[in-house]
């Protein structure tokens, strides 16, 4: 089949818009390539039909969980065999099974989704995908602007992606990557480029970036907080009965999403909030709830962002100014997917900037936090109080042998632990042992001969002691463990925790704290700077369309 | 008690140990504790029944009440049974060797969140009020939490090594129980806000249940009842078994029914379990009547099983106390 005869056959479509056929082909002769593309431009098009023509897996990084079920529920609906690796089949033992099930079938997935999370700490993932490698047929990073360390959207798990590919692969033969994202200036494109490998000629940028059916508008300046609630009022009572998202970028405080939820909701607005402290199932209710038109505002934090694909969104608003040209570009490109006219309003008072300002200058690590993840979660040693007599010596002796595990539980919300933890593996405090699960308890004997000897190595279970007990490396106690769940010889009774295994091979100096400092300061001060450059465009009342295409360097 | 209250010259804390003070507050109890065993011995149909039809009658006695306060009593150690294994296989002395051997904090606490009911069911409830726990205990440090459980285990033991049962069983002072003092606010047996005294409690309850009792929502609303919701001139006017948060500058932390009416975290464990321990001989006389013997090596699993169905018989009206943010006391 052509790739034409397979857009036909699955989406219906009779030809390819912009650059979407040159990159298809560009990946089907083996190279990685990195795609730009507009929000709402026909993105994931590329490496459904370039996947397809593979006839072999596609792996698909994504992440939101609500994005990968929208193309999962798509590519279903035209009989395609896909998993979504992730919560919303159920917890970490249905996803295993499920998993474990997926790749015993005759037919693997035709398509994978996984978030960059799960590609991080997943191991079972990972024997999976080493012990298939040449089934798969291509890899998609999507929003692969997260890649980029100087951006406000940066994911740490994003940074690990060319490690979990090398890890996989090693010296053989790899599928081709394709990374796609709306927004890349020229920075974070020498960034992705030189992480993944993509030379030149593999980017493809779209010849329409902006779309002309977006209208923005950046309102006057105002006083205070009263005025731009009333200017807010006047854009909802024009936009009336349509589809309208505001960013106010904070949760709590006044001008918070749920504070305005609350006051919106009061004068009689067809409204709901959204944002990171919501469960996943609360935040697909508010999106299937926004999709169908039952609620018509939502109040956003830039949790409400990345990928969400809901055609008639008429309205952006910017209740708090963004934090770059990049930020502002994607979210009011979450309007007027579906061509028609659609309108961005930014508003803004002094006070604004130096709400965000702060917010940027806020997330900068001190140093003493810096010590502190490093005590507390990266070498963590115990309190010697009342009962714990601890053999000192000893410990000082084995720590540099000692391999510690990371779970999802030690990380907090704002991923502190995990780039801390990155920087400390990239500069060699640390050594990555490979991933695996923490306890062993959470199997159960479906007739493995090893099973009993593992069980007995530990009380509790700890995968660590075991590998110790048994003189075995911890990689191969990984392995092994894999391998009996996945012969089923052993079988899950509880839900398992995944975790990073990793051993400390130098202490944390002073002088280890000030790199990691000084160059998380680099990264807030060029996130200042173009706050800075975004702050005065505003303030000379540019054209938005002008700005943007000035910043991303497009015509 | 109310929050604001707390940390002021007119405190309640200064007030609920006096002797004075007990009698009263037990005078209640005690008045009380017939008239609930009662109702429990009707047991659920007919209250329910009642509730629908104000002219029905309350039966007589069944005859068979022994049997009645068998089936009672047993059904609650079962559900202590099916729990109680959990925590003494994870607190188990060569368990807690190996954790120690280990030196690895990290590890402790994740086990300790995936295998400890108390801990999972906090950690998975679904509560707005245990939202703000949720978070403090995800961040709260490893080590912090392993110290904690390392000491209380030390504590519990050395407690059952140093205490007679049969004298402990007649303790009615609450000097006699100053030993438990320490548990209450002592540094190295709290984490402030993540590890308090219903998670401790909950620990030594289900590890020996002759010596502790839980202080868990079932017994805290229940003494609440008991004590006949009144606050026998305490300073802040209130009950000292539930705590209503008025302080105004947590009232973002309200849920979304506004209200921040819970059981009392911060009650003095030494005087809950007096008033524990007095409920108990109170209840085990009781069944005696019906020639129905308690047996002390679960004394406060029986306890705790009378006041769940305390518990069960004013779930409404803790359910409007709490605007309906409650789970099964179970």
């Amino acid at each position: 089949m052509t790739n034409r005869e397979i857009l036909k056959k699955h989406f219906g479509f009779v030809s390819f818009k912009d650059i979407q056929e040159e990159v298809i082909n560009n990946l089907l002769e083996g190279s990685n390539s990195l795609c730009l593309m507009p929000t709402g431009g026909g993105k994931s098009i590329i490496y459904q039909v370039a996947g397809l023509q593979t006839g072999k897996t596609t792996i698909v990084i994504s992440p939101l969980l609500a994005l990968m079920k929208q193309q999962n529920k798509r590519l279903v609906e035209q009989g395609i065999n896909v998993l979504s690796y992730n919560s919303s089949i159920g917890d970490l033992k249905t996803q295993f099974n499920r998993l474990r099930k997926a790749f015993l079938d005759k037919h693997l997935p035709q398509f994978i989704f996984v978030s960059p999370e799960k590609i991080l700490s997943d191991g079972y993932l990972e024997y999976l995908l080493k012990k298939h490698r040449s089934k798969i047929g291509l890899i998609v990073i999507d929003e692969a602007h997260c890649i980029s360390q100087w951006g406000h959207t940066f994911r740490p798990s994003y940074k690990t992606i060319p490690l979990f590919i090398r890890n996989i692969y090693g010296a053989n033969k790899m599928p081709p990557v394709l990374c796609l994202t709306a927004t890349l200036n020229p920075h974070d494109k020498h960034e992705i480029c030189t992480d993944l490998n993509i030379s030149e000629k593999d980017i493809f940028i779209s010849k329409s970036l902006i779309r002309s059916n977006l209208h923005l508008n950046i309102l006057e300046q105002v006083e205070n907080n009263d005025q731009k609630k009333e200017q807010l009022i006047e854009i909802l009572d024009r936009h009336k009965d349509e589809k309208v998202i505001v960013y106010t970028h904070i949760k709590a405080r006044e001008y918070g999403t749920r504070e305005m939820t609350e006051v919106f909701k009061a004068k009689g607005f067809n409204c709901h909030y959204f944002d990171a402290d919501m469960q996943d199932n609360e935040k697909l209710e508010i999106l299937d709830q926004f999709e169908t038109g039952l609620v018509k505002i939502v109040f956003a934090t830039s949790a409400f962002g990345m990928g969400i694909d809901i055609p008639d969104i008429r309205v952006v608003v910017h209740y708090l100014v963004p934090e770059s040209i990049e930020q502002y570009y994607q979210e009011v490109g979450r309007a007027g997917r579906d061509g028609n006219d659609a309108y961005g309003y930014l508003l803004y008072s002094e006070t604004n900037f130096k709400v965000r300002r702060d917010l940027i200058k806020k997330s900068l690590l001190k140093q003493e936090r810096i010590k502190d993840i490093f005590e507390n979660t990266i070498q963590p040693t115990s309190n010697t109080s009342l009962a714990l007599k601890k053999k000192k010596i000893e410990d000082e002796v084995n720590r540099s042998e000692k391999i510690y595990a990371l779970s999802r539980m030690d990380i907090r919300e704002d991923n502190s632990e995990m780039i801390i933890f990155l920087f400390l593996l990239q500069n060699g405090t640390i050594k990555l042992h490979g991933k695996g699960v923490q306890f062993f308890d959470c199997f159960e004997n479906n007739g493995s001969s090893l099973y009993n000897l593992m069980k007995d190595a530990s009380i509790n279970g700890m995968v660590t002691r075991i590998a110790k007990k048994l003189n075995k490396s911890i990689e191969q106690t990984n392995y092994d463990i894999f391998m009996m769940f996945n012969q089923d010889e052993i079988k899950l009774s509880r839900v398992p925790v995944n975790v990073l295994n990793y051993s400390v091979n130098y202490p944390l100096t002073d002088e280890v704290i000030d790199e990691i400092h000084e160059t998380l300061k680099s990264k807030m001060e060029n996130r200042l700077a173009n706050f800075e450059k975004l702050v005065s465009f505003i303030k000379l009342k540019s054209d938005p369309i002008e700005i943007i295409s000035k910043h991303l360097g497009i015509a | 008690m109310l929050r604001s209250n707390i940390n002021t010259g007119r405190s309640d804390f200064n007030k609920v140990k006096d002797v004075d003070h007990i009698e009263k507050v037990w005078q209640s109890i005690e008045k009380n504790i017939p008239i609930y065993f009662q109702k429990m011995i009707e047991g659920d149909d007919e209250l329910s029944a009642l509730k629908e039809n104000a002219s029905f009658k309350v039966k007589s006695a069944a005859p068979d009440i022994r049997k009645r306060l068998s089936e009672i009593f047993e059904d609650g150690l079962y559900y202590y049974q099916r729990e109680d294994t959990k925590y003494k296989k994870f607190f188990h002395v060569d368990s807690m060797q190996e954790f120690e051997d280990e030196d690895d904090p990290k590890a402790f606490k994740s086990a300790l969140s995936t295998k400890v009911p108390v801990i999972l069911k906090a950690r998975n409830s679904k509560r707005e009020m245990m939202h703000e726990w949720q978070t403090r205990f995800a961040t709260s440090k490893a080590a912090d939490v392993y110290a904690i459980f390392f000491n209380l285990i030390t504590f519990m033991n050395d407690f059952i090594e140093e205490t007679d049962d049969k004298i402990f069983a007649t303790f009615d002072e609450v000097d006699e129980l100053d030993s438990l003092v320490v548990l209450n606010d002592d540094d190295d047996y709290n984490v402030p806000g993540v590890i308090g005294m219903g998670i401790k409690s909950s620990v030594l309850y289900f590890l020996n249940p002759q010596f502790f009792l839980c202080a868990n929502k079932n017994t805290l609303y229940s003494f609440y009842f008991l004590s006949d919701c009144e606050h026998f001139q305490l300073p802040s006017g209130s009950n000292e078994f539930i705590m209503i948060n008025d302080m105004r500058e947590e009232s973002n932390k309200r849920n979304n029914r506004n209200m921040l009416i819970d059981q009392n975290y911060w009650y003095p464990y030494d005087l809950f379990i007096l008033y524990g321990l007095r409920s108990y001989r109170l209840l085990e006389q009781l069944c005696l009547k019906y020639k129905y013997k308690l047996s002390e090596e679960y004394r406060f699993v029986h306890l705790n099983t009378f006041m769940s169905h305390i518990w069960h018989m004013k779930i409404d009206i803790i359910n409007t106390m709490t605007g309906g943010d409650q789970e099964d006391a179970k």
